[in-house]
């Protein structure tokens, strides 16, 4: 059972480190980028790849995929921040596909959908499953707190002021003379950063990955967390991973206590609470959890908005 | 021989490009009217072939009655889920009525796998022995879902060029606030703008369905054509989305001579990039900012 | 009665920030009542919420005696009370034709008849029927725009600066159209920021400042009041 409690800890702990990748496109730039799952997955792969078969450490296997991902991350948007956002959204979905896409059928790279196994963790030979689950429990503690600290600086400087402009009134931004297109891709660059990370996290920890794990169902389950814990709150992310969590395995006892429900009815039903989990809050607390700033300053604007 | 190939290849982009223009067509008068992208067609695409496998394969009705009802169902299906899950978000934004529309899409598409499972189902039609025309090969589905894509094409154009309903739904598209001042309800033309888009994208979804087979996953698999579809036309843009359409479809098609099939999906997504890159607006769009 | 009585009308765009302050406005049968003030003195806004696109936070908006305020605004249309906008005021994308057949959406007789009507009255949309009202030149335009709202045969016609963006003689022949649809029995709020030109066609003006109406009279008493001749008229 603690040792259930512990995976389950981990889990949250990539979750959330994965929202704070997203918290800095969208949370504060404002950018959908729909592709989370695929820059995961350049991360997962990436590390899982040069650990496995150049024998690069885990720590080196982790910063390359933050590197791979970053740099994917800028070659997607490149080319589209400069149109509206929704275009960069359905590209970013798209991007995410072919990454599946690829990781499926390039066999000799990725061993197609067999996956890859037998991925290394910190010391995972000479531990006991529960001794494992402990230290990957502190090394998910130091990334999250490493991607918390970047994040917070982020939000704090004045570079996240800008950012959050470019999100609320990106003509305005314009007009004053800065550049949002070098700030836009910077958040990408730097989100992706972060979400491969993510990716290389769950890699090492579950030592086994396939095209499966990262389907773009990913980036709801996500966005459903950033939304819940307080969109543009790096805590929010925190908090709002935790609670994700708490929805996916309690569901999972939940409805596995209904008779009569068989394994593809069990999953539907999960993935339905998530979908309808995230429009809900949508509608009934935007804000989440951990509102971005104080109720007063934001409501008034969207109070009485003009007919058409 | 290889010449052969190529016009195989060519016709078998039309037929299927042919497929693709209704739900992109559907998901460009959502887009024109409403003013988001809704990745919610790849649902309704996913609900009109169940409800058109409902109604041939479980009651037993014949394919044009079939038809009518994955039309139907999906547009009533498209009007009440807007009505209740986007409607009330639709002041914060595009984007986030984007991002609720996959949530959107999510739903719909777990509530068919919890009622119908993952397997894969076919319609009750029966099966027909392709014909050669002077080493050609042309399925008479593939000619019976090419006759019924063309001729709703053509009533669509009609439709818009022609009727009062299709004229308030320009207007509202053009000018929200000029045509409800001008007396044309804009929340009316929304309403129908769903109901006829995402009818749209069932029916497309049901003629797709035909070709391959009924599943819970058809939707989501031709939601980057639908969307190439109607980026490289112009967001927005009706006759855009047909020769979208038959650009993607033809594209490919095409490509399977050089690539492996199972990244036909990367094409779309290879000339969504290009498209982007080089004419935002597409063919036919708007400018792109 | 007046065919437009407003009073103590208070609004805005966001629940905070009044821009109308106070309004008292009137207007009879028969009028060109000319609305001139500085740039955002609300006058458009005005505007906006007679024809309910905004909704009044106090004060009432009556036509007929009725209280319009808050009303949809395809309600208000309904009543006779229409509003040509300064900027977006016609169907880009669509023909001069079809403009007008959304125009005669309300209409409920005969529908080809009184666009015909309309297009010979107008001449120069006519000759322009089949083009995109995007092709048309910037006085066309507010001809079209002005024709649109025409169709539904109203009492009472709001035109926010018809007449800005063209040049001198086009604003001058524009404001003779506005004479001439006043003529044939169509009421007229005309705001302007060219007091001089309005002036000669208006019966009537209110001066707007910051959110409230602060002067008032005929076109003659404006004309002469050396308040508003330093301040509009330039001398
Ligand atoms: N859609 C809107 N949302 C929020 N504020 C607005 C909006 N439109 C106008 N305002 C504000 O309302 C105030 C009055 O604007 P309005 O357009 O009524 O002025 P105006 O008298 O018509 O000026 P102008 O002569 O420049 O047309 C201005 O301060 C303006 O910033
Ligand atoms: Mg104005």
């Amino acid at each position: 059972m603690v040792n259930y409690l512990i995976a389950m800890l981990v889990t949250v702990g990539i979750y959330a480190v994965l929202a704070l990748g997203l918290n800095v496109t969208w949370g504060m730039a404002g950018i959908a980028n729909l592709g989370l799952a695929g820059f995961m997955a350049v991360g997962a792969y990436t590390t899982a790849l040069v650990t496995k078969t150049f024998g690069f450490s885990i720590a080196a296997g982790m910063c390359l995929a933050v590197f791979a991902s970053a740099a994917l991350g800028i070659l997607v948007s490149v080319g589209t921040l400069r149109l509206r956002g929704d275009y960069l959204a359905i590209v970013t979905l798209g991007f995410a596909e072919i990454v599946r896409l690829i990781a499926s059928n390039e066999t000799w790279l990725t061993n197609g959908t067999d996956g890859i196994a037998g991925i290394s963790g910190p010391w995972r030979g000479q531990l006991s499953p529960v001794q494992f689950n402990w230290v990957y429990l502190g090394v998910t503690a130091a990334l999250l707190a490493v991607s918390l600290l970047v994040c917070q600086l982020l939000a704090r400087a004045p570079y996240g002021r800008v950012l959050r402009a470019i999100r609320d009134d990106e003509t305005l931004v314009s007009v004053a003379g800065k550049s949002t297109f070098r700030f836009k891709l910077q958040a990408m660059a730097i989100g992706a950063g972060i979400m491969g990370l993510g990716g290389a996290m769950y890699a090492h920890y579950i030592s086994y990955i396939s095209p499966d794990v990262f389907r773009s169902l990913i980036s709801l389950y996500i966005f459903l967390a950033l939304t819940v814990g307080g969109t543009g709150n790096n805590y929010g992310a925190l908090f709002g991973s935790l609670v994700l969590i708490a929805l996916l395995e309690g569901s999972r006892f939940v409805f596995a206590t209904v008779p009569a429900i068989n394994a593809v009815q069990l999953a539907a039903a999960r993935e339905m609470l998530i979908g309808l989990g995230l429009l809900l809050v949508l509608r009934f607390a935007p804000e989440g959890l951990i509102p971005e700033r104080p109720k007063i300053f934001t409501r008034a604007a969207t109070d009485i908005t003009p007919r058409n | 021989m290889a010449g052969l190939e190529i016009v195989q290849s060519l016709i078998n982009g039309v037929v299927y490009g042919t497929l693709l223009t209704l739900p992109a067509m559907g998901l460009t008068i959502i887009y024109a009217v409403l003013r988001f992208p809704s990745f919610a067609v790849a649902a309704h695409a996913t609900v009109g072939a169940f409800a058109g496998y409902v109604a041939n394969a479980v009651f037993g009705m014949p394919l044009l009655l079939a038809f009518a009802a994955g039309f139907l169902v999906s547009g009533l299906v498209g009007v009440l889920s807007d009505e209740a899950a986007l409607k009330p978000l639709r002041g914060r934004g595009p984007l986030t009525v984007a991002i609720a529309s996959i949530a959107l899409t999510i739903v719909l598409e777990n509530v068919l796998r919890f009622a119908f499972g993952n397997e894969l189902r076919g319609y009750d039609v029966p099966l027909q022995r392709d014909w050669m025309i002077s080493g050609i090969r042309i399925g008479p589905q593939q000619v019976v879902n090419l006759v019924v894509s063309v001729v709703l094409m053509l009533a669509i154009f009609a439709f818009f060029k022609f009727t009062r309903a299709g004229k308030a739904m320009r207007a509202v598209a053009d000018n929200p606030m000029l045509a409800s001042i001008r007396g044309v309800d804009p929340n009316m033309v929304r309403r129908f703008a769903n109901f006829f888009g995402m009818a749209l994208a069932g029916l497309g979804g049901m003629l797709i369905a035909l070709d391959t087979s009924v599943n819970p996953l058809v939707g989501f698999r031709i939601m980057l054509p639908i969307f190439a579809a109607a980026i490289v036309g112009g967001m927005g843009s009706v006759p855009g989305a047909v020769v979208g359409g038959l650009t993607i479809g033809i594209a490919e098609q095409m490509s399977l001579l050089v690539i492996p099939p199972i990244y036909r999906t990367a094409v779309s997504f290879g000339v969504i990039m290009i498209v982007l890159t080089i004419r935002p607006a597409g063919f036919f769009g708007e400018r792109g900012n | 009665m007046s065919i437009l009585a407003v009073e103590g009308l208070i609004a805005g765009y966001t629940a905070s920030d009044m821009v109308l302050k106070g309004v008292d406005f009137r207007v009879e049968e028969g009028e060109i009542v000319g609305v001139f003030g500085p740039n955002g003195a609300g006058k458009s806004t005005l505007l906006k919420a007679i024809a309910g696109l905004i909704k009044p936070r106090q004060g009432s908006i009556r036509t007929g005696g009725e209280d319009i305020g808050g009303r949809h605004p395809t309600e208000i249309a309904k009543r006779g009370v229409v509003f040509v906008p300064q900027e977006a005021n016609v169907f880009n994308a669509m023909s001069v034709e079809e403009n007008l057949e959304i125009g005669a959406f309300l209409h409920s007789g005969d529908r080809s008849r009184i666009i015909g009507k309309m297009l010979s009255r107008f001449p120069e949309l006519q000759a322009k029927r089949k083009a995109k009202a995007r092709s048309l030149s910037g006085g066309q335009r507010q001809v079209l725009a002005m024709a649109m709202a025409l169709i539904v045969e109203p009492h009472l016609m709001l035109l926010d600066e018809p007449s800005a963006g063209l040049s001198p003689i086009a604003s001058e022949r524009l404001l003779d159209v506005v004479h001439e649809i006043n003529r044939h029995g169509v009421t007229v709020v005309l705001v302007e920021q060219n007091v001089r030109a309005a002036l000669r066609i208006a019966t009537r003006g209110y001066i707007f400042v910051d959110g409230r109406n602060s002067v008032e009279g005929s076109a003659h008493e404006l004309a002469s009041d050396p308040d508003v001749r330093r301040k509009f008229l330039g001398h």
